[in-house]
Protein backbone atom coordinates (compact mmCIF):
# COMPACT_ATOMS: atom_id res chain seq x y z
CA UNK A 1 0.00 0.00 0.00
CA UNK A 2 2.83 2.14 0.88
CA UNK A 3 4.23 1.45 -2.15
CA UNK A 4 1.45 2.49 -4.28
CA UNK A 5 1.11 5.73 -2.69
CA UNK A 6 4.88 6.32 -3.64
CA UNK A 7 4.00 5.40 -7.11
CA UNK A 8 0.81 7.45 -6.78
CA UNK A 9 3.05 10.71 -5.29
CA UNK A 10 5.23 10.46 -8.08
CA UNK A 11 3.00 10.01 -10.77
CA UNK A 12 0.90 12.72 -9.65
CA UNK A 13 4.02 15.06 -9.64
CA UNK A 14 4.54 14.04 -13.27
CA UNK A 15 0.81 14.71 -14.09
CA UNK A 16 1.32 18.46 -12.84
CA UNK A 17 4.26 18.45 -14.72
CA UNK A 18 2.74 17.09 -17.97
CA UNK A 19 -0.36 19.43 -17.32
CA UNK A 20 2.09 22.79 -17.14
CA UNK A 21 4.17 20.89 -20.03
CA UNK A 22 0.35 20.48 -22.10
CA UNK A 23 -0.87 23.75 -21.18
CA UNK A 24 2.47 25.57 -22.54
CA UNK A 25 2.27 23.68 -26.09
CA UNK A 26 -1.43 23.50 -26.05
CA UNK A 27 -0.93 19.66 -27.17
CA UNK A 28 -4.50 17.98 -26.67
CA UNK A 29 -4.04 14.05 -27.13
CA UNK A 30 -1.69 11.72 -25.40
CA UNK A 31 1.00 10.44 -27.40
CA UNK A 32 3.38 7.72 -27.18
CA UNK A 33 5.91 9.83 -26.25
CA UNK A 34 4.01 11.07 -23.45
CA UNK A 35 3.70 7.70 -21.80
CA UNK A 36 7.17 6.63 -22.07
CA UNK A 37 7.87 9.90 -20.14
CA UNK A 38 6.60 8.49 -16.99
CA UNK A 39 6.57 4.35 -17.82
CA UNK A 40 9.83 4.58 -19.32
CA UNK A 41 11.50 6.16 -16.20
CA UNK A 42 13.59 3.51 -14.25
CA UNK A 43 12.58 5.25 -11.12
CA UNK A 44 9.29 3.91 -11.10
CA UNK A 45 10.57 0.91 -10.27
CA UNK A 46 12.49 1.88 -7.12
CA UNK A 47 9.67 3.49 -6.20
CA UNK A 48 7.31 -0.22 -5.71
CA UNK A 49 6.20 1.07 -9.23
CA UNK A 50 7.66 -2.12 -11.69
CA UNK A 51 4.54 -3.33 -13.01
CA UNK A 52 3.74 0.28 -14.19
CA UNK A 53 7.35 0.19 -16.23
CA UNK A 54 7.99 -0.54 -19.74
CA UNK A 55 11.67 -0.52 -21.32
CA UNK A 56 11.04 1.51 -24.16
CA UNK A 57 13.86 0.20 -26.45
CA UNK A 58 12.82 -3.28 -25.56
CA UNK A 59 9.15 -2.49 -26.03
CA UNK A 60 10.49 -1.34 -30.01
CA UNK A 61 11.79 -4.84 -30.47
CA UNK A 62 8.71 -6.86 -29.49
CA UNK A 63 5.73 -7.88 -32.02
CA UNK A 64 3.97 -5.22 -30.36
CA UNK A 65 6.65 -2.31 -31.13
CA UNK A 66 4.90 -1.29 -33.44
CA UNK A 67 1.71 0.00 -32.09
CA UNK A 68 1.04 3.27 -30.09
CA UNK A 69 0.17 3.37 -26.42
CA UNK A 70 -2.96 4.64 -27.50
CA UNK A 71 -4.03 1.84 -30.19
CA UNK A 72 -4.93 -0.36 -26.84
CA UNK A 73 -5.52 2.30 -24.46
CA UNK A 74 -8.20 4.00 -26.40
CA UNK A 75 -9.88 5.21 -24.14
CA UNK A 76 -6.72 6.64 -21.67
CA UNK A 77 -7.92 10.35 -20.56
CA UNK A 78 -5.71 13.19 -21.00
CA UNK A 79 -6.02 13.50 -17.37
CA UNK A 80 -3.90 10.42 -16.68
CA UNK A 81 -2.94 9.86 -14.41
CA UNK A 82 -4.73 12.04 -13.00
CA UNK A 83 -7.65 10.86 -10.80
CA UNK A 84 -6.16 8.36 -10.04
CA UNK A 85 -8.54 6.36 -11.82
CA UNK A 86 -7.04 3.15 -13.97
CA UNK A 87 -6.91 3.33 -17.40
CA UNK A 88 -9.01 0.83 -19.47
CA UNK A 89 -7.30 -2.41 -20.39
CA UNK A 90 -6.30 -3.03 -23.65
CA UNK A 91 -9.00 -5.14 -25.36
CA UNK A 92 -6.78 -8.09 -27.00
CA UNK A 93 -9.86 -9.36 -29.00
CA UNK A 94 -9.73 -6.22 -31.00
CA UNK A 95 -6.69 -7.32 -33.28
CA UNK A 96 -6.31 -10.97 -31.95
CA UNK A 97 -10.12 -11.74 -33.08
CA UNK A 98 -9.64 -15.56 -34.49
CA UNK A 99 -6.94 -15.81 -30.85
CA UNK A 100 -9.85 -14.67 -29.02
CA UNK A 101 -12.62 -16.75 -30.43
CA UNK A 102 -10.64 -20.01 -29.93
CA UNK A 103 -9.25 -19.51 -26.93
CA UNK A 104 -12.85 -18.39 -25.34
CA UNK A 105 -14.07 -21.79 -26.65
CA UNK A 106 -11.43 -23.71 -24.70
CA UNK A 107 -10.66 -25.17 -20.90
CA UNK A 108 -8.60 -22.11 -19.96
CA UNK A 109 -10.80 -19.30 -21.03
CA UNK A 110 -12.80 -19.35 -17.81
CA UNK A 111 -10.09 -19.38 -15.29
CA UNK A 112 -7.62 -17.13 -17.18
CA UNK A 113 -7.48 -13.85 -18.95
CA UNK A 114 -4.75 -13.26 -21.86
CA UNK A 115 -2.91 -10.49 -20.02
CA UNK A 116 -2.87 -14.08 -16.91
CA UNK A 117 -0.34 -15.55 -19.30
CA UNK A 118 1.46 -13.09 -21.66
CA UNK A 119 2.50 -9.84 -20.47
CA UNK A 120 1.21 -7.37 -23.01
CA UNK A 121 4.11 -4.69 -22.62
CA UNK A 122 6.61 -8.09 -23.10
CA UNK A 123 5.10 -10.42 -25.13
CA UNK A 124 7.14 -11.97 -27.45
CA UNK A 125 6.59 -14.23 -30.36
CA UNK A 126 6.64 -17.73 -30.15
CA UNK A 127 10.00 -19.04 -29.85
CA UNK A 128 11.38 -15.97 -28.48
CA UNK A 129 11.96 -17.61 -25.49
CA UNK A 130 13.72 -21.23 -24.29
CA UNK A 131 11.38 -23.99 -24.05
CA UNK A 132 11.88 -23.94 -20.49
CA UNK A 133 10.64 -20.76 -20.12
CA UNK A 134 7.42 -21.17 -22.28
CA UNK A 135 6.47 -23.74 -19.64
CA UNK A 136 7.45 -21.38 -17.24
CA UNK A 137 4.41 -19.33 -18.48
CA UNK A 138 2.13 -22.54 -17.31
CA UNK A 139 3.63 -22.67 -14.71
CA UNK A 140 2.35 -19.52 -12.93
CA UNK A 141 -0.50 -21.91 -11.94
CA UNK A 142 0.24 -25.17 -12.56
CA UNK A 143 2.40 -26.25 -10.28
CA UNK A 144 5.13 -28.43 -11.82
CA UNK A 145 5.58 -31.44 -9.27
CA UNK A 146 1.65 -31.36 -9.15
CA UNK A 147 2.10 -31.63 -13.04
CA UNK A 148 4.59 -34.62 -12.81
CA UNK A 149 2.10 -36.04 -9.72
CA UNK A 150 -1.11 -35.98 -12.33
CA UNK A 151 0.55 -36.90 -15.73
CA UNK A 152 2.61 -39.97 -13.78
CA UNK A 153 -1.13 -41.87 -13.29
CA UNK A 154 -0.32 -42.64 -17.22
CA UNK A 155 2.49 -41.42 -18.54
CA UNK A 156 5.87 -43.45 -17.48
CA UNK A 157 9.18 -41.42 -16.80
CA UNK A 158 7.24 -38.31 -15.89
CA UNK A 159 9.35 -35.54 -15.37
CA UNK A 160 11.69 -37.07 -18.41
CA UNK A 161 8.69 -36.46 -20.12
CA UNK A 162 7.57 -33.04 -19.02
CA UNK A 163 11.04 -32.02 -19.95
CA UNK A 164 11.29 -32.53 -23.24
CA UNK A 165 7.48 -31.11 -24.38
CA UNK A 166 6.07 -27.90 -24.13
CA UNK A 167 3.06 -28.51 -22.35
CA UNK A 168 1.64 -26.96 -25.40
CA UNK A 169 2.84 -29.85 -27.42
CA UNK A 170 0.45 -31.84 -26.32
CA UNK A 171 -2.32 -29.38 -24.82
CA UNK A 172 -2.96 -27.27 -28.07
CA UNK A 173 -4.10 -29.53 -31.77
CA UNK A 174 -0.89 -28.28 -33.50
CA UNK A 175 -0.64 -30.36 -36.84
CA UNK A 176 3.27 -30.28 -36.75
CA UNK A 177 5.67 -30.47 -34.11
CA UNK A 178 9.44 -29.70 -34.52
CA UNK A 179 12.48 -29.58 -31.96
CA UNK A 180 13.96 -27.02 -30.59
CA UNK A 181 17.69 -27.00 -28.67
CA UNK A 182 18.34 -24.76 -25.93
CA UNK A 183 21.65 -24.23 -24.06
CA UNK A 184 22.15 -25.74 -20.81
CA UNK A 185 24.45 -26.50 -17.88
CA UNK A 186 25.48 -29.97 -17.26
CA UNK A 187 23.78 -31.33 -14.49
CA UNK A 188 25.21 -34.83 -13.98
CA UNK A 189 23.72 -35.36 -10.85
CA UNK A 190 20.45 -36.42 -9.88
CA UNK A 191 17.90 -34.20 -9.66
CA UNK A 192 14.32 -35.33 -8.84
CA UNK A 193 11.83 -33.91 -10.97
CA UNK A 194 14.39 -33.52 -13.65
CA UNK A 195 14.72 -29.68 -14.48
CA UNK A 196 16.92 -28.36 -17.47
CA UNK A 197 17.11 -24.76 -16.96
CA UNK A 198 18.75 -22.72 -20.08
CA UNK A 199 22.14 -20.77 -19.78
CA UNK A 200 21.86 -17.18 -19.39
CA UNK A 201 23.53 -14.55 -21.97
CA UNK A 202 26.60 -13.65 -18.63
CA UNK A 203 27.32 -17.81 -19.04
CA UNK A 204 27.58 -18.06 -22.76
CA UNK A 205 29.67 -14.70 -22.88
CA UNK A 206 32.12 -16.51 -20.78
CA UNK A 207 32.80 -18.71 -23.63
CA UNK A 208 32.08 -16.69 -26.47
CA UNK A 209 32.95 -13.04 -25.26
CA UNK A 210 34.29 -11.37 -28.57
CA UNK A 211 31.69 -12.60 -30.87
CA UNK A 212 28.21 -12.82 -31.62
CA UNK A 213 26.81 -15.53 -29.22
CA UNK A 214 25.38 -17.17 -32.25
CA UNK A 215 28.81 -18.04 -33.17
CA UNK A 216 29.46 -20.38 -30.92
CA UNK A 217 27.23 -22.95 -32.42
CA UNK A 218 26.91 -21.14 -35.85
CA UNK A 219 30.48 -21.24 -36.43
CA UNK A 220 30.87 -19.98 -39.89
CA UNK A 221 27.47 -17.12 -39.02
CA UNK A 222 25.45 -17.80 -42.32
CA UNK A 223 22.50 -17.74 -39.98
CA UNK A 224 21.97 -21.90 -40.28
CA UNK A 225 23.63 -24.60 -38.23
CA UNK A 226 24.52 -27.47 -40.23
CA UNK A 227 24.80 -30.59 -38.56
CA UNK A 228 28.80 -30.34 -38.76
CA UNK A 229 28.38 -27.43 -36.52
CA UNK A 230 25.86 -28.94 -34.35
CA UNK A 231 28.74 -31.99 -33.80
CA UNK A 232 31.52 -29.83 -33.16
CA UNK A 233 29.21 -27.82 -30.47
CA UNK A 234 28.01 -31.00 -28.65
CA UNK A 235 32.17 -32.26 -28.69
CA UNK A 236 33.23 -28.50 -27.25
CA UNK A 237 30.21 -28.29 -25.21
CA UNK A 238 31.24 -30.67 -22.84
CA UNK A 239 34.32 -28.84 -22.15
CA UNK A 240 32.32 -25.95 -21.13
CA UNK A 241 30.21 -27.69 -18.78
CA UNK A 242 27.23 -26.83 -21.40
CA UNK A 243 24.92 -29.42 -23.18
CA UNK A 244 22.12 -29.05 -25.66
CA UNK A 245 18.62 -29.88 -24.18
CA UNK A 246 15.91 -30.41 -27.17
CA UNK A 247 12.62 -30.16 -26.39
CA UNK A 248 9.67 -31.03 -28.82
CA UNK A 249 7.70 -28.42 -29.83
CA UNK A 250 4.61 -27.18 -31.81
CA UNK A 251 5.56 -25.82 -35.35
CA UNK A 252 2.52 -23.35 -35.27
CA UNK A 253 0.94 -23.59 -31.39
CA UNK A 254 -2.49 -22.44 -30.84
CA UNK A 255 -4.90 -20.95 -27.92
CA UNK A 256 -6.90 -24.28 -28.70
CA UNK A 257 -5.98 -25.08 -25.21
CA UNK A 258 -7.63 -28.46 -24.94
CA UNK A 259 -6.96 -32.17 -23.15
CA UNK A 260 -6.31 -34.41 -26.17
CA UNK A 261 -6.72 -37.86 -25.31
CA UNK A 262 -4.97 -38.89 -28.19
CA UNK A 263 -1.71 -37.52 -26.84
CA UNK A 264 -2.19 -40.28 -23.89
CA UNK A 265 -1.33 -43.00 -27.26
CA UNK A 266 2.33 -43.23 -26.77
CA UNK A 267 2.30 -43.65 -30.12
CA UNK A 268 1.22 -40.54 -31.35
CA UNK A 269 5.18 -39.02 -30.56
CA UNK A 270 6.70 -42.80 -30.42
CA UNK A 271 5.45 -43.82 -33.59
CA UNK A 272 4.84 -41.59 -36.15
CA UNK A 273 7.35 -39.01 -34.47
CA UNK A 274 9.94 -39.39 -36.78
CA UNK A 275 8.00 -37.05 -39.18
CA UNK A 276 8.37 -34.29 -37.43
CA UNK A 277 11.71 -34.47 -36.25
CA UNK A 278 12.92 -32.44 -39.59
CA UNK A 279 13.14 -29.68 -38.60
CA UNK A 280 14.76 -28.20 -35.69
CA UNK A 281 16.16 -24.92 -33.91
CA UNK A 282 18.58 -24.00 -31.69
CA UNK A 283 17.41 -21.11 -29.51
CA UNK A 284 19.94 -18.81 -28.17
CA UNK A 285 19.32 -16.16 -25.43
CA UNK A 286 20.14 -12.54 -27.04
CA UNK A 287 20.79 -9.25 -25.17
CA UNK A 288 17.46 -8.56 -24.72
CA UNK A 289 16.69 -11.20 -22.58
CA UNK A 290 14.79 -13.45 -25.62
CA UNK A 291 15.43 -16.07 -27.53
CA UNK A 292 16.14 -16.52 -30.65
CA UNK A 293 15.84 -19.17 -32.96
CA UNK A 294 18.63 -20.33 -35.21
CA UNK A 295 17.47 -23.17 -37.74
CA UNK A 296 19.01 -26.04 -38.20
CA UNK A 297 19.93 -27.77 -41.16
CA UNK A 298 16.70 -29.74 -42.56
CA UNK A 299 16.90 -33.17 -41.47
CA UNK A 300 16.62 -35.51 -39.20
CA UNK A 301 18.95 -33.57 -36.51
CA UNK A 302 18.66 -35.90 -33.37
CA UNK A 303 19.72 -39.13 -35.81
CA UNK A 304 22.68 -37.35 -37.04
CA UNK A 305 23.81 -35.76 -33.79
CA UNK A 306 24.63 -38.82 -31.28
CA UNK A 307 25.94 -36.79 -29.02
CA UNK A 308 22.94 -35.75 -27.09
CA UNK A 309 23.10 -38.02 -24.14
CA UNK A 310 19.86 -36.70 -22.82
CA UNK A 311 17.64 -36.76 -25.81
CA UNK A 312 16.41 -39.63 -27.23
CA UNK A 313 12.84 -41.16 -28.40
CA UNK A 314 12.08 -44.67 -28.41
CA UNK A 315 10.90 -45.58 -31.27
CA UNK A 316 11.83 -43.39 -33.09
CA UNK A 317 15.20 -41.71 -32.92
CA UNK A 318 16.37 -45.83 -33.36
CA UNK A 319 20.06 -46.04 -35.24
CA UNK A 320 18.87 -47.71 -38.71
CA UNK A 321 22.77 -48.80 -38.88
CA UNK A 322 22.04 -51.09 -35.61
CA UNK A 323 18.87 -51.64 -36.03
CA UNK A 324 19.96 -54.17 -39.54
CA UNK A 325 23.16 -55.20 -37.01
CA UNK A 326 20.65 -56.57 -34.57
CA UNK A 327 18.30 -57.99 -37.17
CA UNK A 328 21.63 -59.69 -38.98
CA UNK A 329 22.25 -61.27 -35.33
CA UNK A 330 19.04 -62.60 -34.57
CA UNK A 331 18.70 -64.09 -38.23
CA UNK A 332 22.42 -65.82 -37.75
CA UNK A 333 20.71 -67.65 -34.93
CA UNK A 334 18.50 -69.03 -37.25
CA UNK A 335 21.03 -70.05 -39.77
CA UNK A 336 22.32 -72.60 -37.42
CA UNK A 337 19.00 -74.28 -36.91
CA UNK A 338 18.27 -74.26 -39.99
CA UNK A 339 21.27 -75.57 -42.07
CA UNK A 340 21.76 -78.30 -39.61
CA UNK A 341 17.99 -79.21 -39.46
CA UNK A 342 17.89 -79.98 -43.61
CA UNK A 343 21.04 -81.98 -42.79
CA UNK A 344 19.46 -84.00 -39.81
CA UNK A 345 15.94 -84.62 -42.37
CA UNK A 346 18.08 -85.77 -45.17
CA UNK A 347 20.31 -88.46 -43.00
CA UNK A 348 17.46 -89.37 -40.59
CA UNK A 349 17.26 -92.72 -42.22
CA UNK A 350 21.51 -93.24 -42.12
CA UNK A 351 21.48 -92.42 -38.40
CA UNK A 352 18.43 -95.07 -37.83
CA UNK A 353 20.25 -97.61 -39.61
CA UNK A 354 23.47 -97.11 -37.58
CA UNK A 355 22.17 -96.65 -33.99
CA UNK A 356 20.07 -99.97 -34.48
CA UNK A 357 23.25 -101.71 -35.64
CA UNK A 358 24.98 -100.02 -32.41
CA UNK A 359 25.97 -102.92 -29.81
CA UNK B 1 20.89 -100.78 -28.72
CA UNK B 2 22.46 -99.31 -25.89
CA UNK B 3 20.92 -99.51 -23.18
CA UNK B 4 19.41 -96.19 -20.96
CA UNK B 5 19.54 -95.01 -17.32
CA UNK B 6 17.57 -92.29 -16.52
CA UNK B 7 19.52 -89.42 -13.76
CA UNK B 8 17.89 -86.95 -11.81
CA UNK B 9 19.47 -84.08 -13.45
CA UNK B 10 17.45 -80.80 -12.89
CA UNK B 11 16.22 -79.88 -9.58
CA UNK B 12 13.20 -77.91 -8.71
CA UNK B 13 14.74 -74.78 -8.51
CA UNK B 14 16.59 -74.68 -11.70
CA UNK B 15 13.35 -76.16 -13.33
CA UNK B 16 11.31 -73.20 -11.87
CA UNK B 17 14.03 -70.52 -13.11
CA UNK B 18 14.40 -71.87 -16.69
CA UNK B 19 10.32 -71.90 -17.11
CA UNK B 20 10.59 -68.47 -15.67
CA UNK B 21 12.92 -66.97 -17.65
CA UNK B 22 11.71 -68.88 -20.78
CA UNK B 23 8.30 -66.53 -20.11
CA UNK B 24 10.61 -63.80 -19.75
CA UNK B 25 12.46 -63.95 -22.78
CA UNK B 26 9.46 -64.15 -24.88
CA UNK B 27 8.11 -61.69 -23.24
CA UNK B 28 11.07 -59.39 -23.49
CA UNK B 29 11.34 -60.50 -26.90
CA UNK B 30 8.23 -59.92 -27.90
CA UNK B 31 7.84 -56.40 -26.56
CA UNK B 32 11.02 -55.31 -26.99
CA UNK B 33 10.52 -55.75 -30.86
CA UNK B 34 7.57 -53.56 -30.42
CA UNK B 35 9.41 -50.92 -28.57
CA UNK B 36 11.91 -50.73 -31.20
CA UNK B 37 9.22 -50.73 -34.21
CA UNK B 38 6.35 -49.87 -32.85
CA UNK B 39 4.96 -49.39 -36.41
CA UNK B 40 5.62 -52.35 -37.74
CA UNK B 41 5.48 -54.99 -34.28
CA UNK B 42 2.10 -54.83 -32.80
CA UNK B 43 1.15 -57.31 -30.95
CA UNK B 44 -0.16 -55.75 -27.75
CA UNK B 45 -1.47 -53.11 -29.68
CA UNK B 46 -0.91 -50.47 -27.03
CA UNK B 47 2.82 -48.36 -27.18
CA UNK B 48 2.33 -47.79 -23.15
CA UNK B 49 1.17 -51.36 -22.53
CA UNK B 50 4.53 -52.61 -24.57
CA UNK B 51 6.86 -50.68 -22.34
CA UNK B 52 4.71 -50.99 -19.06
CA UNK B 53 5.33 -55.16 -19.89
CA UNK B 54 8.34 -54.97 -20.81
CA UNK B 55 9.56 -53.26 -17.63
CA UNK B 56 8.09 -55.01 -15.46
CA UNK B 57 8.82 -58.77 -17.02
CA UNK B 58 12.67 -56.84 -17.19
CA UNK B 59 12.39 -56.79 -13.52
CA UNK B 60 10.81 -60.63 -12.83
CA UNK B 61 13.51 -61.63 -15.09
CA UNK B 62 16.48 -59.98 -12.60
CA UNK B 63 14.77 -61.84 -9.64
CA UNK B 64 14.33 -64.86 -11.46
CA UNK B 65 18.65 -64.30 -12.67
CA UNK B 66 19.21 -63.66 -8.83
CA UNK B 67 17.06 -67.26 -8.03
CA UNK B 68 19.69 -68.96 -10.45
CA UNK B 69 22.90 -67.18 -8.98
CA UNK B 70 22.12 -67.41 -5.80
CA UNK B 71 21.06 -71.41 -6.27
CA UNK B 72 24.43 -72.58 -7.93
CA UNK B 73 26.63 -70.05 -6.41
CA UNK B 74 25.91 -70.37 -2.58
CA UNK B 75 23.43 -73.25 -2.78
CA UNK B 76 24.54 -76.06 -4.98
CA UNK B 77 27.56 -74.10 -4.91
CA UNK B 78 29.31 -75.55 -8.03
CA UNK B 79 28.66 -72.16 -10.34
CA UNK B 80 32.04 -72.49 -11.92
CA UNK B 81 32.11 -76.61 -11.92
CA UNK B 82 29.01 -76.58 -14.33
CA UNK B 83 29.64 -73.11 -16.48
CA UNK B 84 32.96 -72.11 -16.36
CA UNK B 85 34.55 -74.17 -19.39
CA UNK B 86 38.07 -75.97 -18.21
CA UNK B 87 41.03 -75.22 -20.25
CA UNK B 88 40.63 -78.91 -21.04
CA UNK B 89 37.41 -78.00 -22.56
CA UNK B 90 38.97 -75.02 -24.37
CA UNK B 91 41.27 -77.20 -25.84
CA UNK B 92 39.81 -80.57 -26.74
CA UNK B 93 35.83 -80.53 -25.67
CA UNK B 94 35.16 -78.00 -27.73
CA UNK B 95 36.32 -79.37 -30.85
CA UNK B 96 35.20 -82.67 -30.48
CA UNK B 97 31.15 -81.21 -29.94
CA UNK B 98 31.70 -79.11 -32.96
CA UNK B 99 33.01 -82.44 -34.80
CA UNK B 100 30.01 -84.35 -33.40
CA UNK B 101 27.12 -81.46 -34.09
CA UNK B 102 28.41 -80.64 -37.89
CA UNK B 103 29.50 -84.07 -38.89
CA UNK B 104 29.74 -87.21 -36.48
CA UNK B 105 25.67 -86.95 -35.91
CA UNK B 106 24.60 -86.82 -39.33
CA UNK B 107 26.20 -90.51 -39.03
CA UNK B 108 24.17 -91.57 -36.51
CA UNK B 109 27.43 -91.80 -33.77
CA UNK B 110 26.85 -91.33 -30.55
CA UNK B 111 27.41 -87.90 -28.16
CA UNK B 112 30.81 -87.95 -26.89
CA UNK B 113 29.62 -86.50 -24.20
CA UNK B 114 27.65 -88.28 -21.34
CA UNK B 115 25.42 -86.07 -19.10
CA UNK B 116 25.82 -87.13 -14.97
CA UNK B 117 24.54 -84.20 -12.25
CA UNK B 118 28.30 -82.90 -11.59
CA UNK B 119 28.55 -82.78 -15.48
CA UNK B 120 25.76 -81.31 -17.21
CA UNK B 121 26.71 -79.26 -20.12
CA UNK B 122 29.22 -80.12 -22.93
CA UNK B 123 32.24 -77.71 -23.59
CA UNK B 124 29.68 -76.10 -25.95
CA UNK B 125 27.25 -75.69 -23.69
CA UNK B 126 29.93 -74.36 -20.94
CA UNK B 127 31.15 -71.83 -22.90
CA UNK B 128 27.54 -70.16 -24.48
CA UNK B 129 26.03 -70.76 -21.37
CA UNK B 130 29.16 -68.84 -19.32
CA UNK B 131 28.95 -66.20 -21.98
CA UNK B 132 25.20 -66.02 -21.75
CA UNK B 133 24.66 -66.31 -18.44
CA UNK B 134 28.03 -64.30 -16.77
CA UNK B 135 28.34 -61.68 -19.69
CA UNK B 136 25.65 -61.11 -21.82
CA UNK B 137 22.16 -61.33 -18.91
CA UNK B 138 24.32 -58.97 -16.65
CA UNK B 139 25.00 -56.58 -19.49
CA UNK B 140 21.58 -56.60 -20.85
CA UNK B 141 20.23 -56.43 -17.27
CA UNK B 142 22.36 -53.29 -15.78
CA UNK B 143 21.91 -51.84 -19.40
CA UNK B 144 17.89 -52.26 -18.94
CA UNK B 145 17.80 -50.94 -15.29
CA UNK B 146 19.29 -47.93 -15.85
CA UNK B 147 16.52 -47.14 -18.92
CA UNK B 148 13.91 -47.96 -16.21
CA UNK B 149 13.93 -44.77 -15.19
CA UNK B 150 16.10 -42.73 -16.38
CA UNK B 151 15.68 -39.60 -13.98
CA UNK B 152 16.98 -41.11 -10.46
CA UNK B 153 19.64 -42.93 -12.44
CA UNK B 154 21.09 -40.13 -14.67
CA UNK B 155 24.21 -40.06 -13.53
CA UNK B 156 25.32 -43.27 -14.59
CA UNK B 157 23.42 -43.35 -17.37
CA UNK B 158 25.64 -39.80 -18.54
CA UNK B 159 28.48 -42.16 -17.19
CA UNK B 160 27.96 -44.42 -19.52
CA UNK B 161 27.36 -42.88 -23.08
CA UNK B 162 23.79 -41.66 -22.56
CA UNK B 163 20.99 -42.73 -23.46
CA UNK B 164 21.47 -43.04 -26.88
CA UNK B 165 24.32 -45.60 -26.34
CA UNK B 166 22.62 -47.65 -23.49
CA UNK B 167 19.61 -48.07 -25.48
CA UNK B 168 21.22 -49.46 -28.77
CA UNK B 169 23.69 -51.94 -26.25
CA UNK B 170 20.24 -52.99 -24.83
CA UNK B 171 18.79 -53.94 -28.33
CA UNK B 172 22.36 -55.62 -29.84
CA UNK B 173 22.59 -57.64 -26.41
CA UNK B 174 18.74 -58.16 -26.44
CA UNK B 175 19.39 -59.58 -30.27
CA UNK B 176 21.97 -61.94 -29.22
CA UNK B 177 20.13 -63.57 -26.62
CA UNK B 178 17.29 -64.07 -29.47
CA UNK B 179 20.03 -65.85 -31.98
CA UNK B 180 21.12 -67.71 -28.82
CA UNK B 181 17.25 -68.85 -27.79
CA UNK B 182 17.08 -70.42 -31.59
CA UNK B 183 20.34 -72.00 -31.92
CA UNK B 184 19.55 -73.25 -27.94
CA UNK B 185 15.85 -74.49 -28.74
CA UNK B 186 17.06 -76.59 -31.88
CA UNK B 187 19.81 -77.71 -30.22
CA UNK B 188 17.36 -79.37 -27.38
CA UNK B 189 15.89 -81.69 -29.85
CA UNK B 190 19.01 -83.31 -30.26
CA UNK B 191 18.70 -86.22 -28.04
CA UNK B 192 18.06 -89.89 -28.67
CA UNK B 193 14.19 -88.38 -29.45
CA UNK B 194 13.23 -84.60 -30.43
CA UNK B 195 12.11 -84.30 -26.83
CA UNK B 196 14.75 -86.14 -24.90
CA UNK B 197 16.29 -82.94 -23.18
CA UNK B 198 12.93 -81.26 -22.85
CA UNK B 199 12.27 -83.92 -20.28
CA UNK B 200 14.60 -83.13 -17.43
CA UNK B 201 13.29 -79.45 -17.54
CA UNK B 202 9.42 -80.72 -16.71
CA UNK B 203 10.41 -83.76 -14.04
CA UNK B 204 14.14 -83.52 -13.75
CA UNK B 205 15.23 -86.64 -15.25
CA UNK B 206 16.81 -87.96 -17.74
CA UNK B 207 17.62 -90.98 -20.16
CA UNK B 208 21.12 -91.28 -20.86
CA UNK B 209 23.61 -94.37 -21.94
CA UNK B 210 23.97 -96.95 -19.79
CA UNK B 211 28.02 -97.59 -21.59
Amino acid sequence: MNNYSGVKTFLSGVLAAGFIALAATGAAAMSTADCVECHGDKSIVQQGGGYLYINPDRYRQLPHGDLACTDCHADISDDHPGGNVRPPRANCGNCHEQVKSEYAQSIHADNATCTDCHDPHRVEAFGAASGFDENRTCEKCHDWTDMVEIHSKWLQQTDLHLSSLLCVTCHTNSKDYIITFYIARINRGVSVPLRVRPVGLKTLARYQASVKTSHLIDLNGDGIISFGELRRFIRRAERYGLDLWGMMTPAEPNHSMVVLENRKDCAFCHTTGSRYLQTSFVALPDNLGDYRRIPVQKGAALDTVFGTPDFYIIGVTRSKALSIAGIVITTCGLIMPVVHGMFRIATIRKRRRARNEAP
Amino acid sequence: MRRRERVYLTPVPVRIWHWLNVLCILALCITGAEIRFPATVRVLGSYNAAVRLHNDVGVVFICSYALWFVYYAFIARNLIRLYVPTADDIRKGMLQQILYYCYQYFKGEPNPFQVSPNHKFNALQKTAYAAIMLVFTPLVTLTGVLLLDVVPLRTMVLALGGMRFLIEVHWLLACVFCAFLFTHVYLATLGHTPFAYFRPMLNGWEDVNDD
